[in-house]
């Protein structure tokens, strides 16, 4: 795991990255990956608590911005306060990631040599 | 005539009376995702890479009723995932059909014949079957050996049991005019009553991002498909769309043309960008900044030439002018005029 201060540095998966929020955009920066990604994170808050679960939403440019997140075991939607937020790990798997033009030709492919 | 005069006349009823209203934004398909689950991982799909706890989250029928009644869009065209795989996806049908949906089933009909029996046949009701080419290119595709074979055969099954039946084809960069021609052929010879095509949607999610197409590209590409037409071809879609994708049209994006709902909500702007959700439809026309969409405006419309976003704009212009609505009735009496 490593960490990132900031969302400058992007890697071509943010997979088992974690983004620190010490400033507003970085914390505006992490959330906006967080969206973005195609798999569960876990949002460490500054209580000392956590959260794990898929973010699909932020809402902001209101007083109190939040984002919404699904949690594995939840029907409905969670909700966390942007400012209680410390850290963003990109714990889950990437499902967008590692699935190039490649090896999807070449797992079509195959089916056709056997 | 690909769309039944029924539908043709309930929606241009539609349509009339919102322009008539002065009603300047108005949906016209609503775009329901019910599920994310598929059992096909294509390349040019976007739609489907989320966690596994994502993917097993359903839409209710209750939620799908709703949704359609928020929206007041004539058309519901359901894509996903795969909706066959949803267990309600009988009653949920049935429900939108009870209120005079015209509902387009999108499926890659691997589960079709399996599950037809749940489904009655409707004029309300169209089997929207995801075909992308003959054979090999559809296989390629879908990224998986005999899912053509498969269709095709669910084709004919559903045919045989009076139902609506329409293809629908997205093209890529890699696509070779003359077989894409020939696929016209072959789908126009099973019986289907019209096909629906588009160019692909960059995803940046899809696997496949150097297959495309840009809006050069674009043009030409249909350019050569639609020119010199055969008579036997019908098209689902609008005249004028088509036109547009030939570039003898300039259009720009209808984003609130089809409003998509799924699981996270109301998605802003559009069925291809996910720009946050809300959770009424109201919210979703009344707060969403829709002068920031479309081409030139916002990056990634940059070369989107899709139906979602275009095929309302054509729509709007034949029901919003007088050019518009005697090009759409050239357009359909006399597709191949210069």
């Amino acid at each position: 795991m490593s960490d990132h201060e900031t969302s400058d540095n992007h890697p071509l998966s943010w997979e088992g990255k974690r983004l620190l929020t010490n400033n507003d955009a970085a914390l505006r920066k992490a959330i906006e990956h967080a969206r973005d990604y195609r798999g569960d994170v876990t949002i460490y808050l500054k209580t000392g608590k956590h959260v794990i679960g898929y973010v699909f939403d932020h809402h902001e440019g209101i007083p109190n911005p939040y984002i919404k997140l699904f949690l594995a075991n939840q029907s409905e939607p969670s909700f966390v306060m942007c400012q209680d937020i410390a850290k963003v790990e990109f714990s889950g798997e990437d499902t967008a990631f590692g699935r190039s033009w490649d090896d999807w030709a070449q797992k079509w492919q195959k089916p056709q040599a056997s | 005539m690909a769309v039944p005069i029924s539908q043709m006349y309930t929606v241009s009823q539609y349509a009339l009376s919102n322009h008539i209203r002065g009603i300047k934004r108005y949906p016209l398909v609503l775009m329901l995702e019910p599920l994310f689950r598929c059992n096909l991982e294509c390349a040019g799909c976007g739609k489907i890479q989320y966690p596994d706890h994502i993917l097993n989250r359903r839409l209710s029928p209750e939620q799908c009723w709703t949704a359609a009644d928020e929206c007041g869009a004539p058309i519901v065209s359901i894509p996903g995932g795969e909706p066959l795989i949803h267990p309600e996806m009988p009653a949920i049908v049935e429900g939108l059909v009870n209120r005079k949906k015209y509902v387009y089933l999108c499926t890659n009909a691997i589960l079709l014949e399996r599950k037809i029996q749940d489904y009655t046949p409707s004029k309300y009701l169209t089997f929207s079957i995801h075909m992308d080419g003959l054979k090999e290119e559809h296989d390629h595709a879908v990224c998986r050996d005999g899912v053509y074979d498969v269709a095709v055969k669910a084709i004919r099954a559903a045919l045989a049991k009076g139902f609506r039946v329409t293809t629908n084809t997205t093209l890529f960069d890699d696509a070779e005019p003359l077989r894409v021609r020939r696929f016209f052929d072959e789908m126009m010879e099973l019986g289907v009553e019209g096909m629906m095509i588009s160019p692909g949607y960059s995803y940046d999610k899809a696997p496949d991002q150097q297959s495309f197409l840009k809006r050069d590209r674009t043009r030409s590409l249909f350019s050569q498909l639609l020119t010199q037409r055969k008579r036997t071809w019908q098209f689902n879609q609008s005249p004028l769309f088509l036109e547009f994708l030939m570039g003898k049209r300039n259009y720009e994006c209808t984003p609130w043309g089809n409003p998509t709902y799924n699981i996270f909500g109301w998605q802003r702007p559009c069925y291809l960008l996910q720009e946050g959700y809300v959770s009424t439809f109201r919210e979703l026309m009344e707060g969403t900044e829709w002068e920031r969409y479309g081409t030139g405006r916002h990056d990634q419309c940059r070369d989107c030439m899709v139906h979602c976003g275009y095929e309302a704009s054509a729509v709007k212009d034949t029901f919003g002018s007088w050019g518009g609505f005697f090009g759409t009735v050239r357009a359909t009496l006399f597709p191949n005029a210069v």
